[in-house]
């Protein structure tokens, strides 16, 4: 699994939970979905410039 | 005093894994508020995909762009219709959400169960319409997605006998996927299916949780209809299976959730028991409110076709076919077309 299909995997596995919380907190879908993909849309370019996040195991 | 205080001293500590409370002594109960939060949050969430006044097509439309986060044209494409299309079904959808307004207060126990059996009832239209595009690669994959869903759900509320049921008959179904269809794209019923192509891991995990379901000692329509599956599943070969057990859980399932297209279900199961002609008296009081339904001139022609009744059997598949819903169902159907042609090409009976 490459970068980017890694990060679409967490991000489909992480959407309801983040979606449900932001829906509480913003009370709006529109306003929901736009805070997510600017969370996405941040945490993938992380991604693509330092990889992928490492477990901490210490 | 001072000998109890100097003999705990002396005991060696216990190992870390005994130990509870290693982190904040709060963790264990944020965690909890947390966990309980996002159930609803996840709850919620769905809930306003499948409000009632949203049409079938909307509430799944909106789950696939909401909750599972497919992109408009995904969903589009699944459907069959254009991305702007899409796009104004999916605006229309959140405007009607948006006007009804959403309760965002945490439900009581009626309003959560309530909320519950609203989500499962959109999942399972989300699988329907995976299950039944039979192998269309974009609509098909939807089966997937509910199931996905769906153990969300049930990872969520462990302890709900109806998210176990529902889970569960998604994945027995599923299971058959291998042997629905032959190499011409064609259906396999139930009978004639290879059942060594049945998915064994989606079963495995399918019988367990439909027995866990059953401990809890809460019937309800979806551990029925998983039981159903679990009975077809069960069975190694097709002349293995348990009737009479099936024709009893269609009875509890008429008497739990009545309805015509359970009735047709369950004259199939009678059919296995007692011949076409019992099984063809209890469809004929069906018609009028399954006019329109492919599955009742189907099982009314196979029934006809058995008793040689050749004629009426030709004008039932004949109906059947003018309302397949994919070209697979209306394949099926011609073949028994094509066998009664077949067999008696001159008779008109």
């Amino acid at each position: 699994m490459n970068d980017l299909e890694w990060i679409e995997a967490a991000l489909t596995a992480a959407r309801p939970q983040a979606m449900g919380a932001l829906l509480r907190y913003f009370r709006d879908l529109d306003r929901a979905e736009e805070a997510f993909q600017e969370a996405a849309a941040a945490r993938s370019g992380r991604v693509a410039h330092f990889g992928r996040p490492q477990r901490c195991i210490g | 005093m001072d000998d109890v205080r100097k003999a705990n001293k002396q005991e060696p500590l216990p190992s870390d894994e005994v130990i509870s409370d290693l982190d904040d002594a709060e963790a264990a109960l944020a965690d909890r508020l947390d966990g309980s939060h996002y159930r609803d949050d996840v709850l919620r969430l769905m809930f306003i995909c499948c409000h009632p006044d949203l049409p079938a097509t909307q509430q799944i439309a909106l789950a696939l762009r909401i909750v599972s986060g497919l992109s408009v044209a995904q969903i589009a494409r699944a459907f069959l219709v254009g991305d702007a299309a899409m796009e104004q079904r999916i605006t229309r959808a959140k405007a009607r959400v948006a006007k009804a307004g959403v309760a965002f207060e945490t439900p009581g126990v009626a309003e959560r169960s309530q909320s519950l059996a609203a989500v499962a009832a959109m999942i399972y239209l989300i699988f329907n319409e995976g299950y039944s595009a039979g192998q269309d690669e974009l609509r098909a994959p939807l089966c997937d997605e509910a199931i996905r869903l769906a153990r969300i759900l049930l990872n969520l509320f462990r302890t709900e006998p109806e998210i176990m049921g529902l889970t569960a008959l998604m994945l027995l179904q599923q299971s058959r996927l291998p042997a629905r269809f032959d190499a011409d794209g064609e259906v396999i019923l139930l009978d004639d299916q290879d059942r060594s192509k049945w998915d064994e891991r989606l079963i495995t995990e399918g019988l367990a949780l439909i027995d866990k379901a059953m401990r809890h000692n809460s019937p309800g329509p979806y551990q029925i209809q998983a039981a159903l599956a679990a009975t077809h599943a069960r069975a190694r070969r097709a002349q293995d299976t348990d009737w009479a057990q099936i024709d009893h859980l269609y009875a509890a399932l008429e008497r739990m959730q009545p309805s015509p297209v359970v009735t047709l279900n369950r004259a199939v199961a009678f059919a296995k028991l007692n011949g076409p002609e019992a099984a063809l008296a209890m469809l004929d009081p069906l018609e009028a409110k399954l006019s329109g339904y492919f599955h009742y001139f189907g099982a009314r022609g196979m029934f006809l076709m058995q008793l040689g009744r050749r004629a009426e059997a030709r004008t039932a598949f004949d109906r059947a076919i003018s309302l397949a819903n994919t070209p697979a169902e209306a394949a099926h159907i011609r073949r028994h077309l094509d066998r009664l042609a077949q067999e008696h090409p001159l008779t008109s009976s």
